[in-house]
C-alpha cells in the first residue's frame, strides 16, 4: 500500500494560495499572543517580585523558571475568547491564574515547577477541586470552570 | 496586648489579623484579599495576630514590627473569624511570641494541595477587606 501525498501545487495560484495562509497563520498567531498581553506582563511582573526567598514575609519559596516557562504555556494556550486570568504567586513557589467574579465566585489554578495544575473553585456556597497534569492543552475540566465563572 | 503570663486558648468569636506584605495579595480594585494570603507555606500553619486585649494601635505595632524585621512593606492587614476556620476544620492555637504575646497559628490544615485552595478561597471570602496601616492614611 502506497501513501498518496496530496501535492500542495506549483501553480502561480496554489502558491500564491500557501505563502498567503502562512502569512495569515502568523499573523493571527501574533494577534492571540497580542490579546493575552495583559496576563502575559503581569506574569512577568509577579515572577520579577517572587523569584527571590521570603517574597512575602512569610518565609515563602521563591518561584521557580519551570513554574514561569508552564505558567506561559498555560496562558498562550488559552482558546481566543476566554477571559485573560490575573496571575499570582503562592508561597511554595507555585505560580497562580486567577479567575474572579466575587469572593464566593472564583477559580483559582496553581502550576507547579513540574507543571501540574491544582485547581479549587467557589460557586456560592459550593465547591470544586483537583488536579490535572498539563501536557500544553488546558484541560477541559478546568475550561469549563473558567467558562462557568463568567457565565453567572 | 494579653498577659503573656497568662495567655488563654483562642475562642470562636475572637478576631485574628492576617498582616499583608506583598501587594499580589490584595486586589486594587476593591481591596478584596487574595486566597494566596491563605495559603500556608513552608510551615503547616498560618501566623496571625488576635485582637484580643489588644488596642488598633498595638494590633498595627504587631504588624509593623513583622514587616520591619522581614524588611517588607506592611500594605496592611485582613481581619477573619476564628470561626470561619474552626468551620473549615483548622484549629487556631495561641502561640505567644515575647514581643508578640497574641499570636496565634492556625494548624490542621490538608497536606493535599486542591484542598489547602479550597480552604484559602473560603477564608478569604470571610476575611475583611484590606484594612490600610495608619501610616498610609496619615
Amino acid at each position: 500500500m502506497t501513501a498518496t501525498i496530496l501535492p500542495k501545487g506549483n501553480t502561480p495560484t496554489a502558491q500564491y494560495l500557501d505563502q498567503t495562509s502562512q502569512e495569515m497563520g502568523h499573523h493571527f498567531q501574533a494577534s492571540a499572543t497580542f490579546s493575552k498581553l495583559p496576563a502575559l506582563n503581569e506574569l512577568v511582573t509577579v515572577w520579577e517580585e517572587c523569584k527571590r526567598p521570603n517574597w512575602d514575609g512569610y518565609d515563602a519559596l521563591p518561584v521557580q523558571s519551570a513554574a514561569l516557562a508552564y505558567t506561559y504555556l498555560l496562558i498562550e494556550a488559552l482558546p481566543l475568547g476566554f477571559p485573560l486570568p490575573t496571575i499570582g504567586a503562592e508561597p511554595d513557589g507555585h505560580l497562580t491564574l486567577e479567575w474572579y467574579r466575587h469572593s464566593r465566585w472564583i477559580l483559582s489554578v496553581s502550576i507547579s515547577p513540574e507543571g501540574t495544575l491544582y485547581y479549587a473553585a467557589l460557586f456560592g456556597n459550593s465547591d470544586v477541586r483537583g488536579s490535572e497534569p498539563f501536557f500544553g492543552d488546558i484541560p477541559k475540566s478546568i475550561l469549563d470552570l473558567i467558562q462557568r465563572i463568567h457565565i453567572a | 496586648m494579653i498577659d503573656p503570663n497568662q495567655v488563654p486558648p483562642v475562642e470562636e468569636a475572637e478576631m485574628l489579623a492576617r498582616y499583608v506584605m506583598q501587594s499580589g495579595h490584595f486586589r486594587q480594585s476593591d481591596l478584596t484579599v487574595k486566597p494566596n494570603l491563605f495559603i500556608p507555606h513552608p510551615y503547616q500553619e498560618l501566623s496571625v495576630t488576635r485582637h484580643r486585649d489588644a488596642s488598633e494601635t498595638e494590633i498595627w505595632a504587631a504588624g509593623e514590627d513583622v514587616a520591619t524585621q522581614q524588611q517588607k512593606r506592611l500594605y496592611g492587614r485582613a481581619d477573619i473569624q476564628a470561626r470561619a476556620c474552626i468551620a473549615e476544620s483548622l484549629r487556631v492555637t495561641a502561640k505567644p511570641f515575647p514581643n508578640n504575646p497574641n499570636h496565634a497559628d492556625i494548624e490542621g490544615w490538608s497536606s493535599q494541595k486542591q484542598d489547602q485552595k479550597a480552604i484559602a478561597l473560603k477564608l478569604a471570602d470571610a476575611a475583611s477587606q484590606l484594612k490600610l496601616p495608619p501610616s498610609a492614611t496619615a
